[in-house]
C-alpha cells in the first residue's frame, strides 16, 4: 500500500484531506504568531536578538500537536513533558485566565533556564488544549552569573527552580510569585520585560486558537489533531518500513564529569531496532549520571531524539504521533535520563548532544542519503558582572552560543556553519549589539581554517568568538565538551577540530580554559577566544575532487599544507593576491597513491 | 496632447500604460526580454504607437536587480570588512530557513571568501578610534582588487554608523587608485546597524551595481534611436520615484521597484474609490505579492529579505511574496498531504493545458475543470482534456477524491497560502484584516480574492478596470521621494536635542541636494522627521514622526507621548516605566508630481447589458457546479449590479463571483465586491 492511500484511509468524516491540510498551516501559523510577537516584545538580547525560544500547541493532556517553524528544535521537544507536569501538578486547579510558568528540568524540563509559560484554551465550558512558549532567561540566580557552573553538584548550586506554579490566576497577577521569583535573579528588570513578552506570546496565541474553534469547530479541530499524530505516526513508519530490519548501534562520550577525579570518558550508547514499521531506541549501555552538570534529564533525551529523527526525515511532523512510531529503552538515573537533583544546566551542549551524535551515527547506517557525520557540540558562555559604563551601572549576564560546522553529508557536497541542531532556531547575536549592551569587545567572529572535518564530503568549519572585557571586573563560565573526544566523521571521513577556550591568546599569560571553567575573572582588558570546532567529514578525503579542495584553498578555508597533507592535493601557488592557485595534476596523482599505498 | 507612460517589467511580461491629459487610456503587454530587458520596454512602446515627444519622460518598473540578486549574475565584487569581521556576510545569524532538514543548503553569499578582504581598524559603539586605519594597507588592497579584476567593491565597518571617517578614507583612497571600479561604502548607503543587516546592504548594492549602471545606459539608448527623449525615472522600493543617475547610485534601492508600483496603484485607485486601507494581491504565474496601503499610503517595511539571508536595510514598500499564482504545481507530499507549490510550471513548460509537456496539475488547470476559467480566455489554446489527466493521475486517483473535488481542493490549499500570507502582513503587525479591502489584480488575483476576502473576513474585493496594468499604471502615481537614516542611540533621558538636530539638518541638506539634482527646488519639498524609538533592551522599533520645527525638549517629549500611543496601536499594551531608547533618526523627503487623474465613467448600465453566456461553474458553496452568469468586463458599466455565482471575463483577466457575493461596479469602472460569509 502506497503511503498516500494508506494516508487516505485514516481521513474520517469529519476531516477531507484538503480542510487537513488547511488546518495543518493554520495550526504552525497560530504557533508563529507568538514566536512573531515574542521576539518583538522581549527585553533580552537572549530571546530577542538570540530566538532562544520555542512555542507549542498541546492537547488537554499535554501531548504536543504542533510547534513553530522556526521555533529551537531542542527546547520544542521537551515542550510536551513539561506541560504533562503542569497537567500533573495542577490537576483541577484550572480556571479560563490561568497562566502557569515552569522550569523544573525534572519534571520534563531541559535545564532550569529554559522556563515554560503555559495558557489553558478553554471552549464550550471544557480544557481544549494548552498553549505554551518557553524561553530561555538570561539568568535564573545560583552561584553563577547565567546558572552554569561547571562545578555544581547539584541542582541547588545551579538555579532557581520554578516547578509548575500559577503566575496568573483568571486574569490576576499573582504579584507575590513574580516578587519571588525575581528576587532570586541576577536581572531582574531584563526577565521582567521578558515573562510580559511571554504573557503577549500566550494571550495572542489563546486568541488565534479560539478563533479556529469559533470558525471550524470543535469536533473539526478534534479530528484535526487526532489526524495530525496519526499522520506523523504513519509517515514516520513508512520511512522506518523502507529500512532492513536489524539492529544498528553506535557509541558516543562525553570527555569526563567535571565534578569526578576520574577523566574517563562517560559513554552514551544507542541501538536502534527497525523490525517492521517500528523503530526501538535503546539506550541501555549509557553511563550511569555524573556528579558534574553534564547530565540531561529523562525528557531532555526524548527531545534530542526525537529532533534528529525529525532532522533526518524533516517531513514528518513534529508532533506526538512521533512518540507512537519509536518505542524507547532509557535506563534510568543516566547521564540522559538524570534523576533530581543531579545537575543539569551544561547538558544541553554534553549528553544531548551525544544523543544526537548517537541517531545520525545509527540512521547514517542505514538512510546514508538523509544523514550526516557527526556535527558541532554546542559551546555555552556566560559573562556576568557589574557594568560601570556611566549609561548603564547595573548588574548584567551576557549570555553567548556559537554555531559549528555541521556534519558532512554523503547525499549532498559539503556542509556549512551555523547554529547546531538542536539549537539551529536561534541566532547569533550581532556584536555591535552585544558590545553595547555589555562592557566587552568582540574582536571578530570568523571561520576557522582548517578545522574541518576532512572527506570526500568535508563537514562545515568552526568558529572563534574572541571577547574582551572592556570594564569592571568580570565572571566567566563556560559548559561544553569535546575537547578531547571529536565529532566523529563516516566512512572515511576524518574528525575536526574540537571545542576550547583560552585565556589571552598570544600573550604571555595564555592559559586554556579547556570546554569547561566556572568562576573564572577576567579585569578590564583581559580576553579570552573561545570557539566551536567542525563537523564531521564523510568518504575519504584522498577521493575528494580536487577543484574542490582548489577552491577551499582559494577561499582560505583550507591551507595550502592541509591540502597536500590530508587531502593529498598539490597545490601550486602563483602570485596569491591574484588569486593564482592551480592543482598541480601529475603530483596530486602521485601523491594520492603514495598515501594510499602507504595505508596497506 | 501630452501622455505620461508607465512600464513595468516582470520576468515574464512587460506592461506598459499610456494616460494621456485628456484621460485617453492605452496598454500594452508584450513578453519580456531577459536578458535585454530594455528590448521589450521598447516593443511595448511601439505597440502602443504614440507621437514621441523630446521632453517624454519614461516612468519605470524595473527587475534587473533583483534578477541580478536571485540569479546570482551581478559583477565580480569584493566586501572590504574591519579585521575578524570577513565572514558576517557568509554566517549571517547562524541561523537555518529550515531548522530541521539535515539536506537544507544555504544560499550562496554573494561575495565568494576569496574577495572578502579585511582592514586593520577598529571603532567603538561610541564612534572611538580604538585603532586606527592603516592607509598604506589599503592602497596594497587596491592593487589586489586590481589583480583580481574587481568590478565593485563594498565597505562595511564595524561600528561605521557611529563615525564615517574611516569608511570616507577607504572611499577616497579606492576611487583614486580604481577609478572604475564601483566603490559604495555603508555609511553612505545605510548608516546603522547591526553589522550583518548592513553588510548584506552594502554587498548586494556593490553586486548589482554595474548591472543596473549597464542597464539603464541600454536603455536610454534603445529610447533614443526610436527618438524619445531617453529620460527615465526609475521606481524604488519605498514606493517614490528617483533619477536614473540616483538608482545607480543606490541601485539596491530598486529591488523592490516593481511590486512598489503596484502598492502604489493600489492606494491610488483606492483613494479614488474612496478606500484608505488595503491589501494589495497582485498574482502572476508563479508568484503573489502581497503589500498593505494603510491611511492611503503604501505600508513600508523597515527589514525587507529579498531572498532568505539577504536583507536589505532600506524602507521598502512591504512585500510578502509567496510562490502561489496561475502555475503553481499542485502535488502529494511523501506522508499523502495534498500541497499547493511553491514549484510553479512557470510559462515553460506551463500548466498541463498549455500542451507544452508539462504534466503537472497547476492552480491554471484546476480553474480550467472548474469551468472558472473558458478556455477561450486564454492569450493562446488549451486543451482542459490534459488539465484532466493532470488532476486525475496526480490528485485525485492518489487521494480517492472524485475529479472536481481534486480540483477544488487544489484551489482551497492555494487560497489557504495565500491567506495565511495577508494574516502575516495583518495580524502579526496587530492589524484586523476586516478593515481592509481586498484589491486584485495581476493576471490571476481575480480568479482567488472573493475566496479569501471571505475566509478572512474582510470587507470588500475591488477589481480594478485594467487588472493586468495594474502596475503599471502605477508608476503614474508616484511622487519623488528621498529618505535617508542615521543610527542614533541613546537613552531618554541621554537625548541630546542639539546633536539630534544636527543630524536632522546634515540629513535634510542631503536630501535636498539630491532633490535638486532631481530639478526640484527646495520649497517643492515636503520634508517629514521621524525616529525609531523603542524599550531598551527590545529590538523591535516604532517610527515615530516628529512635530515640525526644530528638535527641543518639547519635540522629544511628545514623541515618546506617541510612541506610547503607537505601540499599544501594534502590541495592545505598554509597560510606562521602562527606559526608552532612539535607535535611528530618520527623513522623508518628498516633492509631489503632477499625477493623471482616474477619470470616472460618465456612462451607466446594467448588469445585463454585459451579460454574455451561461455555463456551469463549480462552487463549493453549490456543492459542485452551478449554472453561472458569464458578464463581459468592458460592457459592465458604473451601476451594474449583479450576485454571484457569475464570473466576468476581460482580456487578460477572469474574475470569479462564488454564490453570496454581491458586485457592484462604480462609477470608475472597479468591480466592488461584498465576499459574503463562508458556506
Amino acid at each position: 500500500m502506497s503511503a498516500a492511500t494508506e494516508t487516505q484511509s485514516s481521513f474520517n468524516e469529519k476531516l477531507d484531506p484538503i480542510t487537513f491540510e488547511v488546518l495543518r498551516n493554520a495550526l504552525s501559523g497560530v504557533v508563529d504568531e507568538m514566536a512573531v510577537m515574542l521576539e518583538k516584545v522581549a527585553f533580552s538580547t537572549v530571546v530577542s536578538e538570540g530566538r532562544d525560544f520555542s512555542g507549542a500547541i498541546c492537547t488537554p493532556t499535554g501531548e504536543l500537536v504542533c510547534q513553530g517553524d522556526q521555533d529551537l528544535p531542542f527546547l520544542g521537544g521537551t515542550i510536551p513533558f513539561r506541560v504533562k507536569a503542569v497537567v500533573d501538578t495542577v490537576g483541577d486547579d484550572v480556571s479560563e485566565g490561568d497562566l502557569f510558568l515552569h522550569n523544573d528540568p525534572y519534571m520534563g524540563g531541559s535545564h532550569a533556564q529554559d522556563v515554560s509559560m503555559v495558557a489553558p484554551v478553554f471552549w464550550e465550558g471544557r480544557l481544549f488544549a494548552w498553549i505554551q512558549t518557553a524561553a530561555h532567561w538570561p539568568d535564573l540566580g545560583g552561584s553563577m552569573p547565567g546558572s552554569y557552573d561547571s562545578e555544581a553538584t547539584s541542582s541547588f548550586e545551579e538555579a532557581l527552580m520554578i516547578p509548575p506554579v500559577h503566575l496568573v490566576r483568571k486574569g490576576v497577577l499573582q504579584e507575590d510569585i513574580l516578587r519571588l521569583i525575581l528576587r532570586n535573579l541576577r536581572v531582574p528588570d531584563v526577565v521582567r520585560g521578558d515573562i510580559r513578552a511571554m504573557q503577549e506570546a500566550c494571550k495572542i496565541g489563546v486568541e488565534r486558537l479560539e478563533q479556529l474553534l469559533e470558525k471550524y469547530g470543535s469536533q473539526t479541530l478534534d479530528a484535526e489533531v487526532e489526524a495530525l499524530m496519526d499522520f506523523a505516526d504513519r509517515h514516520l513508519r513508512s520511512h522506518f518500513s523502507k529500512i532492513p530490519d536489524g539492529t544498528y548501534s553506535w557509541s558516543d562520550a562525553i570527555d569526563e564529569d567535571p565534578a569526578s577525579d576520574s577523566d574517563a570518558e562517560l559513554p552514551v550508547h544507542l541501538s536502534v531496532t527497525i523490525k517492521g514499521d517500528k523503530a526501538l531506541y535503546d539506550f541501555t549501555g549509557t553511563s550511569p549520571q555524573a556528579n558534574g552538570p553534564v547530565n540531561i534529564p529523562l525528557s531532555g533525551c526524548y527531545a534530542a531524539a526525537l529532533c534528529t529523527t525529525k532532522a533526518v526525515f524533516p517531513d514528518v511532523p513534529f508532533n506526538e504521533g512521533m512518540m507512537r512510531a519509536i518505542d524507547f529503552v532509557i535506563p534510568e538515573s543516566s547521564v540522559v535520563s538524570a534523576s533530581f537533583p543531579a545537575p543539569v544546566s551544561g547538558g544541553a551542549c554534553a549528553a544531548a548532544e551525544k544523543v544526537v551524535s548517537c541517531v545520525h551515527g545509527c540512521l547514517i547506517q542505514v538512510v546514508p542519503e538523509r544523514a550526516m557525520a557527526c556535527p558541532a557540540n554546542l559551546i555555552n558562555i556566560c559573562f556576568g558582572g557589574f557594568d560601570p559604563r556611566p549609561q548603564h551601572e547595573e548588574n548584567y549576564v551576557m549570555y553567548c552560543w556559537l554555531a559549528g560546522g555541521w556534519g558532512a553529508r554523503p547525499g549532498a557536497r559539503d556542509n556549512f556553519t551555523s547554529l547546531v541542531p538542536l539549537s539551529s532556531g536561534t541566532k547569533i547575536q550581532p556584536a555591535e549589539f552585544l558590545e553595547r549592551a555589555y562592557p566587552v569587545l568582540i574582536e571578530g567572529y570568523g571561520l576557522l581554517q582548517d578545522s574541518e572535518g576532512a572527506g570526500r564530503h568535508r563537514g562545515g568549519f568552526g568558529l572563534s568568538f574572541p571577547i574582551r572585557v572592556t570594564h569592571g571586573e568580570s565572571t566567566l563560565s563556560g559548559l561544553s565538551d569535546r575537547g578531547k573526544r571529536l565529532p566523529w566523521g563516516y566512512d572515511g571521513g576524518l574528525e575536526p577540530l574540537g571545542n576550547g577556550m583560552v585565556f589571552q591568546p598570544g600573550t604571555p599569560e595564555e592559559e586554556s580554559l579547556g570546554v569547561m571553567c566556572s568562576g573564572f575573572r577576567l579585569q578590564a582588558g583581559e580576553g579570552i577566544d573561545y570557539w566551536q570546532g567542525g563537523g564531521g567529514g564523510w568518504g575519504d578525503p584522498l577521493d575528494r575532487p580536487a577543484e574542490w579542495v582548489l577552491e577551499d584553498v582559494t577561499n582560505e578555508l583550507i591551507s595550502v599544507e592541509r591540502a597536500e597533507q590530508v587531502y593529498g592535493v598539490v597545490i601550486d601557488v602563483g602570485d596569491p593576491e591574484a588569486l593564482e592557485f592551480e592543482v598541480n595534476q601529475s603530483r596530486s596523482e602521485e601523491l594520492r597513491e603514495l598515501k594510499k599505498n602507504e595505508r596497506q | 496632447m501630452n501622455w505620461r507612460v508607465g512600464t513595468d517589467t516582470g520576468g515574464t511580461f512587460t506592461d506598459l500604460i499610456a494616460i494621456s491629459d485628456t484621460g485617453e487610456v492605452r496598454v500594452a503587454k508584450v513578453p519580456s526580454t531577459p536578458p535585454d530587458f530594455e528590448q521589450g520596454v521598447v516593443n511595448a512602446l511601439r505597440e502602443i504607437d504614440l507621437p514621441v515627444d523630446a521632453g517624454d519622460v519614461l516612468y519605470h518598473g524595473t527587475t534587473v536587480t533583483t534578477n541580478a540578486l536571485l540569479t546570482r549574475s551581478g559583477v565580480r565584487t569584493a566586501l572590504l570588512s574591519t579585521r575578524g569581521f570577513r565572514d558576517v556576510l557568509e554566517l549571517r545569524h547562524g541561523n537555518r530557513a529550515d531548522v530541521f532538514d539535515v539536506m537544507w543548503d544555504q544560499p550562496a553569499p554573494l561575495i565568494p571568501r576569496a574577495n572578502r578582504l579585511e582592514v586593520d581598524e577598529r571603532l567603538n559603539y561610541l564612534g572611538e578610534v580604538l585603532k586606527e586605519l592603516d592607509e598604506s594597507a589599503i592602497r596594497d588592497l587596491a592593487r589586489i582588487l586590481r589583480k583580481r579584476k574587481i568590478e565593485a567593491v563594498g565597505v562595511s565597518l564595524i561600528h561605521s554608523y557611529t563615525n564615517p571617517g574611516h569608511e570616507e578614507r577607504i572611499a577616497e583612497i579606492l576611487r583614486e587608485e580604481l577609478p572604475d571600479v564601483y566603490t559604495c561604502i555603508s555609511t553612505e548607503i545605510m548608516p546603522q546597524p547591526p553589522e550583518f543587516e548592513r553588510t548584506s546592504t552594502v554587498a548586494a548594492n556593490a553586486y548589482v551595481g554595474p548591472v543596473l549602471h549597464a542597464y539603464m545606459r541600454k536603455l536610454e539608448d534603445a529610447l533614443r534611436e526610436i527618438s524619445h527623449s531617453g529620460q527615465v525615472r526609475i521606481m524604488h522600493s519605498g514606493g517614490g520615484m528617483m533619477s536614473a543617475a540616483a538608482a545607480i547610485n543606490v541601485p539596491i534601492r530598486t529591488a523592490m521597484s516593481g511590486p512598489a508600483a503596484g502598492a502604489v496603484a493600489a492606494a491610488a485607485i483606492g483613494a479614488a474609490a474612496g478606500r484608505e486601507n488595503l491589501v494589495s494581491f497582485d498574482v502572476g504565474g508563479t508568484s503573489a505579492d502581497l503589500t498593505m496601503v494603510m491611511g492611503g499610503k503604501p505600508h513600508l517595511s523597515m527589514e525587507y529579505e529579498i531572498e532568505w539571508g539577504m536583507p536589505v536595510g532600506f524602507p521598502s514598500v512591504d512585500v510578502a511574496a509567496i510562490g502561489a499564482g496561475g502555475g503553481s504545481i499542485a502535488w502529494i507530499d511523501d506522508g499523502g498531504a495534498p500541497r499547493s507549490g511553491p514549484q510553479s510550471a512557470g510559462s515553460v513548460p506551463g500548466p498541463a493545458c498549455y500542451d507544452r509537456g508539462g504534466e503537472d496539475p497547476t492552480n491554471t488547470d484546476a480553474n480550467l475543470l472548474l469551468g472558472r476559467l473558458s478556455p477561450e480566455a486564454f492569450l493562446m489554446d488549451v486543451d482542459p482534456e490534459l488539465s484532466r489527466k493532470a488532476v486525475t493521475e496526480k490528485i485525485a486517483e492518489p487521494l480517492g477524491l472524485e475529479l472536481h473535488e481534486a480540483a477544488a481542493g487544489i484551489i482551497r490549499i492555494s487560497n489557504e497560502n495565500m491567506s495565511n500570507a495577508i494574516r502575516r502582513l495583518t495580524v502579526e503587525r496587530g492589524l484586523d484584516p476586516r478593515e481592509f479591502s481586498l484589491m486584485a489584480f495581476g493576471g490571476a488575483g481575480a480568479l482567488h480574492a472573493v475566496e479569501l476576502a471571505r475566509g478572512l473576513s474582510m470587507r470588500e474585493v475591488i477589481v480594478p478596470p485594467t487588472p493586468g496594468a495594474t502596475s503599471a499604471l502605477g508608476l503614474l502615481f508616484v511622487d519623488y521621494v528621498h529618505d535617508v537614516a542615521h543610527a542614533y542611540i541613546a537613552d531618554q533621558s541621554k537625548m541630546d536635542t542639539a546633536a539630534i538636530e544636527e543630524i536632522f539638518t546634515g540629513l535634510e541638506t542631503e536630501a535636498l541636494e539630491a532633490l535638486q539634482e532631481e530639478g526640484y527646488g527646495g520649497d517643492q519639498a515636503e520634508i517629514v522627521r521621524s525616529i525609531d524609538l523603542r524599550y531598551a533592551g527590545q529590538v523591535r522599533a516604532v517610527t515615530v514622526p516628529l512635530e515640525p520645527g526644530p528638535i527641543d525638549e518639547a519635540t522629544m517629549e511628545a514623541a515618546i507621548r506617541d510612541f506610547h500611543t503607537l505601540y499599544e496601536r501594534e502590541f495592545k499594551y505598554t509597560m510606562e516605566g521602562t527606559v526608552i531608547e532612539s535607535r535611528t533618526l530618520r527623513v522623508s523627503c518628498t516633492a509631489r508630481t503632477q499625477k493623471p487623474e482616474l477619470e470616472e465613467i460618465a456612462e451607466t448600465g446594467e448588469a445585463e447589458d454585459a451579460l454574455v453566456t451561461r455555463r456551469p461553474v463549480y462552487f463549493n458553496e453549490a456543492d459542485g457546479f452551478t449554472d453561472t452568469a458569464i458578464y463581459d468586463r468592458p460592457k459592465l458599466m458604473p451601476g451594474a449590479r449583479f450576485e454571484g455565482p457569475a464570473i466576468v471575463e476581460q482580456y487578460d483577466t477572469t474574475t470569479v463571483i462564488p454564490p453570496g457575493a454581491k458586485v457592484e461596479v462604480d462609477s470608475f469602472g472597479n468591480l466592488i465586491i461584498e465576499p459574503g460569509v463562508e458556506a
